[in-house]
């Protein structure tokens, strides 16, 4: 008993003289942050014609010591009577080796750097997206080329720097891939007497059927995505990036859809330049002449801004081509162009105002304030 | 009762031992890089953040899925730990000049101890993407 006694002093005695930093090593830690946004858009003919918007995504993290770590996303957005959810990412992050890392579950996909990294309210400097990435809802580009990317799969980044502020910037993953995609039974989300404000749905007017990605836990094939972004960066001054995936989203694994992406970025005494340039080709079968073809698609936007203390003017251009199937205009391009300003309360807080040219159609004016926490 | 004082002693030193304690000084070089990596890599996404907008513990977890986001080394994450915790306001710190309310932080400014403001970009300082960024001098330069 006396041996026992001693042995457990000793022991609380070296607990407590342990230092704090390796107590502090073994410890989970549960954060939560996020962001909120609420936006009022409206038309700009008739402001009459408008609607107020809100959603919030809360961030959970969860360490499993300083190596592993859980990180989820959900939004939820209004959609009439309803409340939407959704699953942004669900991921787990081994980080224990020095400039590689793996990541499992659902992530953004590392195409490009709008959806991985700009898209959050909080970060983005205008109230919509740019023209090439339409809204993911369902993961269905209801406008746009691509959605704002997210899937289930596998992913491993790497990180290389050099002499000097160069580094490279890898990240490649394996995931479900696209599917076709369902019905769109979101109109309600426009709100009332709001027009979709791109003259192109990929569910009306395309001469291919709607690709959806991140759609559900169950690959409808035998064929996984694959992708890679490959990104050149200089400190934090300057960076290009080249991403491209491709995978096959129909059951028969006949269809495929592939894309590619240019993404340039150049920052300087507060003053941000960054565009991105997305390539798509998509496979279907024309049912009429029983033959497989390719819709090609492309579009870019070119996004500047610069800082004046709290102010932060914001310009956007963004342009949709011509889509085409054998050289023959399938989807009329079109052209967006962006005016904002923005006010930041906090280094997390912007208050937005834009106003939107949307060729052929109604300009739109947004007000948005965002909410970073 | 003689029997259990040592054991009660123990377990008094354990309940009362600030983490502050035995806290190591932050590593003078890896400060250096934080601040760095905090100009260049945070600030090429969105704003700098306040460090004193979360504790030391949260800013450990904070850190690890921000790793993931930008893809930052081991090191570059440590080192961005190792800024964010060393000018992070002590919790429950009472003085007039250490204790500030997250509402009265100057939003366009990380809470920068005076000491460390001659050693880091302005960038950092001034909490803007892409603001003038003069190359940071490391503690132990001399300068």
């Amino acid at each position: 008993m006396r041996i026992f006694r001693a042995v457990a002093t000793a022991g609380l005695v070296v607990l407590t003289l342990m230092p704090a930093s390796v107590q502090a090593q073994n410890r989970s830690i549960f954060v939560v942050g996020g962001y909120g946004t609420t936006t009022f858009e409206a038309n700009a003919s008739n402001v009459y014609r408008n609607d107020f918007g809100a959603s919030v995504s809360p961030v959970i993290l969860y360490t499993m010591g300083r190596d592993v770590v859980f990180e989820t996303e959900l939004e939820f957005g209004m959609n009439g009577a309803n409340t939407t959810t959704t699953l942004e990412y669900a991921q787990i992050d081994y980080l224990g080796f020095e400039r590689v890392q793996l990541i499992a579950g659902k992530f953004l996909v590392p195409f490009g750097v709008f959806g991985e990294r700009i898209h959050p309210s909080w970060i983005n400097k205008l109230p919509t997206g740019p023209v090439v990435y339409g809204h993911a809802h369902g993961g269905v580009a209801e406008t746009g080329l691509l959605p704002v990317l997210s899937d289930a799969g596998v992913m491993m980044r790497w990180a290389q720097p050099f002499s000097g502020k160069l580094r490279l910037d890898f990240s490649a993953y394996v995931t479900q891939g696209p599917q076709l995609g369902g019905e769109d039974d979101h109109d309600e989300e426009e709100g009332a007497g709001l027009e979709d404000p791109m003259p192109f749905s990929a569910l009306e007017d395309g001469p291919a059927p709607a690709v959806a990605f991140g759609t559900g836990f169950g690959d409808n094939n035998n064929t996984k995505m694959v992708g890679a972004r490959l990104g050149l960066l200089s400190g934090g001054s300057a960076g290009i990036y080249v991403s491209g995936f491709t995978g096959k989203y129909d059951e028969e694994d006949d269809l495929s859809f592939t894309a590619g992406g240019l993404s340039v970025e150049w920052r300087v005494a507060g003053l941000e330049l960054r565009g991105e340039g997305v390539l798509t080709r998509q496979k279907f079968m024309d049912e009429v002449e029983a033959t497989t073809e390719t819709l090609n698609r492309s579009g870019f936007y070119l996004q500047g801004s610069k800082r004046l203390d709290r102010f932060e003017p914001v310009v956007r251009w963004g342009m949709l081509a011509d889509g085409t199937v054998d050289g023959t205009t399938t989807i009329e391009g079109y052209n967006e162009v962006a005016l904002g300003l923005n006010f930041w309360m906090r280094p997390t807080i912007p208050l937005k105002i834009a106003y939107e040219f949307h060729e052929g159609l109604d300009d739109r004016m947004y007000v948005q304030w965002a909410y970073g926490f | 009762m003689r029997q259990a004082i040592p054991l009660m002693l123990a377990a008094t030193l354990v309940a009362v031992a600030p983490d502050s304690l035995f806290a190591q000084a932050p590593d003078p070089v890896l400060l250096g890089e934080g601040a760095t990596v905090y100009a260049d890599f945070c600030a090429s996404c969105h704003n700098a953040r306040a460090s004193s907008e979360r504790t030391d513990l949260e800013w450990v977890a904070i850190v690890l899925h921000m790793r993931a986001r930008a893809n930052l080394t081991k090191r570059e994450a440590a080192a961005v730990l190792t800024f964010l915790q060393a000018t992070n306001l002590p919790e429950g710190s009472a003085s007039a000049a250490g204790r500030l309310d997250r509402d009265e932080v100057d939003p366009t400014r990380t809470v920068i101890p005076a000491e460390l403001r001659s050693i880091l970009s302005e960038n950092a300082i001034n909490g803007a993407a892409g603001s003038p960024s003069p190359a940071p001098t490391k503690l132990g330069d001399g300068r």
